[in-house]
């Protein structure tokens, strides 16, 4: 975390014009069936030590992209490159030796470990499946990765119902780890820890970055942790990239109006001690509308203090500006 | 001194579990003024909810028992009244928001139904009277179209509409108190301040005080007048927002700060680590020997292992803390 971007250098994972729609039935009988387009023409890409994080409101398409990355659900159209290679058509059988390089932590740790298995059994597994070390070197595999996760090798016959919480997400951390991967998808990794052993996990996170140099694709809705963690943003709404860009442009010079909106309703200790009072009625108004029956034109004019005619007539398009920072919309991108 | 709104005296909640006697609550002392916003902050486990459920009983008991203290609200003493007159406060004198509003909806009632029932019961209305008494409520919790979603239930609608008709149920009677507890938690933080706005424009309306449970340091600064901090049972500090933010005094505190990432970064375009709280929340089976929070603590010395810190005023401004070494001083 303390250095910054990395030059521009190897790409590990590049996606253009992904899309991925779900038939929804409209009624219970399963008549009229309407398709729901959750995402909807994505385009980015992310490189060796890069950590790229997708923000937006729960429906904005950001949980259904980070799995069309691992291609644990099948993109509707578009392209899913790996270190250059397409993987978006592969077969499962194909698609087999290369998952070795795509791992994913989940967001509830209680969840997302077996609980009859032990904590050696749990980190050996993906060990022994993608044949990173002979049977024999096995144990000490996992005694290294418990030591990188920083849990003490004494807990290879525990349980994971044994384990706290940021423990228990350190362990998912070092299953991640286990096939020596390149990229690391994390979905909303430590949305359920306490602030206390956040850190510890955020702290954990970057610092095995620096050492290994993974790319990272980071899902969160709290933009004060993307702020902590990333290299650069994605901020989503329904289903497309609004804005993505270097964290401090975007951060300090948000240009769509929605990311404004965004950051403008964090409740943030350090502006309100500053400003002295209190923020109030700044927000956004209404919700995020259905996918279901998106608005004509740019999706987010139904909540946008700027948004004009066009905006309801023509979709706007995700237009590059300076330094990588580039938004879609025709107010701003003027 | 005239009589608080609510006033807390040395609670003590213990939970009778098959693995032993869980201390939840420790002497717990707290004062809520009349149209003031009190949080409760504090992490998983630290007794803020058990705290503030116990004040209207609603925790259930076994395994949760009062184990001693007082809770004298609008100067009526809470714990040993009975049920029926504790049923006349709830949703009346005092409303709750709960975190999850799926769950504490019923899910084969309509938002019609559920939301009349208070205002028939409590003040006597007819049916036709308390619907419209609900339409000008659902239109107070700003719902579009209120007519319409009278007639609809629960799962019909999304999770900020939910919690927008909790409040409306929860301010019905227009209480004097509201317990809210994690009421955003659940939601996106858009939505999250329109609902804190909604709860902060109503209660001023009304003069109705809340207490908000939070874990969130940021809706804290947000929203509350004064902040209860607590960890492992206890109350470590107590102070207004503005003393807790500019001079937190409970190392506890001061690492919760620390650990939080912050939007604004304080040196622009260097993210430094985060400063952890090393280790972790210690179990509550057994009671605690000394401060609770000397373990993770890097000022703590012989005194706070061996002796309970009490929680004491540090200046006049009714800054309180409980820590031996508060301040610099032994």
């Amino acid at each position: 975390m303390l250095q910054d971007a990395p030059s521009p250098a190897e790409t590990v994972l590049d996606v253009a014009g992904l899309a991925k729609s779900f038939t929804v039935a409209r009624s219970w009988l399963g008549r009229g069936r309407k398709s729901l387009r959750a995402v909807d023409g994505v385009d980015f890409s992310i490189r060796r030590g890069e950590t790229l994080s997708l923000v937006g409101e729960s429906g904005s398409g950001k949980s259904t992209l980070a799995r069309l990355c691992l291609k644990l659900i099948e993109p509707t159209a578009g392209r899913i490159q790996l270190f250059g290679r397409s993987i978006e058509s592969l077969p499962p059988r194909a698609m087999r030796p290369l998952r070795r390089n795509l791992q994913m932590v989940f967001q509830d740790p209680f969840a997302s470990l077996n609980p009859r298995l032990t904590v050696g059994q749990i980190l050996g597994e993906p060990i022994r499946n993608f044949r990173i070390a002979p049977e024999a070197d096995i144990a000490a595999r996992v005694e290294a990765l418990l030591a990188r996760v920083g849990l003490p090798a004494d807990v290879v016959s525990r349980r994971a119902h044994e384990f706290s919480g940021g423990q228990r997400q350190r362990i998912g951390i070092a299953r991640a780890l286990a096939p020596e991967p390149q990229l690391i998808v994390l979905d909303e990794p430590v949305s359920a820890l306490d602030v206390s052993v956040q850190a510890q996990v955020l702290n954990l996170l970057g610092d095995l970055q620096a050492q290994a140099g993974y790319a990272y694709l980071f899902v969160s809705h709290d933009l004060a942790v993307v702020r902590h963690i990333s290299h650069r943003v994605a901020v989503m709404y329904l289903g497309r990239i609004v804005e993505i860009g270097p964290v401090e442009r975007l951060f300090s010079a948000p240009r769509h109006p929605y990311t404004e909106a965004l950051l403008a309703a964090v409740p943030d200790p350090a502006t309100r001690h500053r400003a002295g009072t209190r923020r109030r009625g700044t927000g956004l108004r209404g919700e995020i509308p259905s996918p279901i029956d998106p608005p004509s034109g740019c999706a987010f004019r139904t909540r946008c203090p700027l948004a004009t005619e066009r905006c309801a007539r023509e979709r706007p398009a995700l237009m590059a500006g300076k330094d990588g920072h580039a938004v879609a919309c025709h107010v701003r991108q003027d | 001194m005239t009589e608080p709104l609510l006033r807390i005296d040395q609670l003590r909640v213990r939970f009778d579990t098959p693995e032993g006697v869980v201390h939840a609550v420790n002497d717990v002392s707290f004062q809520v003024g009349a149209g003031e916003t009190l949080a409760i902050v504090g992490e998983s486990g630290c007794g803020k909810s058990v705290t503030a459920l116990s004040i209207l009983r609603l925790l259930p008991s076994p395994p949760a028992r009062l184990a001693g203290g007082s809770i004298r609200f609008q100067g009526q003493e809470l714990t040993s009244l009975g049920e029926t007159a504790l049923r006349q406060l709830r949703g009346d004198r005092i409303g709750m928001v709960f975190q999850e509003p799926m769950t504490s909806l019923n899910p084969v009632l309509t938002i019609g139904r559920r939301l009349t029932e208070g205002l028939r019961r409590h003040h006597g209305l007819s049916r036709r009277a308390a619907r419209e008494r609900v339409l000008a409520l659902l239109e107070r919790v700003q719902i579009p179209d209120p007519s319409r979603r009278l007639d609809q239930y629960p799962h019909e609608l999304s999770g900020g509409m939910r919690q927008r008709v909790m409040i409306a149920i929860a301010v019905a009677c227009a209480p004097s108190l509201l317990i809210a507890d994690e009421p955003t938690t659940a939601l996106d933080v858009t939505i999250q301040a329109q609902v804190l706005d909604l709860i902060g424009e109503l209660c001023e309306a009304m003069g109705t005080a809340v207490i908000l449970v939070t874990h969130d340091l940021g809706v804290v600064g947000d929203v509350a007048d004064r902040v209860v901090v607590m960890y492992a049972g206890r109350v470590v500090e107590d102070a207004a927002v503005d003393d807790l933010f500019s001079r937190p005094l409970h190392p506890y505190t001061q690492g919760l700060f620390a650990a939080r990432p912050n939007l604004t970064p304080t040196v622009a375009g260097q993210r430094a680590r985060l400063t952890e709280i090393p280790g972790m929340v210690p179990s509550l089976r057994a009671g605690v020997t000394g401060c609770a929070f000397a373990p993770r603590c890097r000022a703590a010395t012989a005194q706070c292992r061996a002796q309970t810190p009490l929680l004491r005023p540090f200046d006049s401004s009714g800054h309180a803390v409980a820590c031996h070494h508060a301040g610099g001083d032994a």
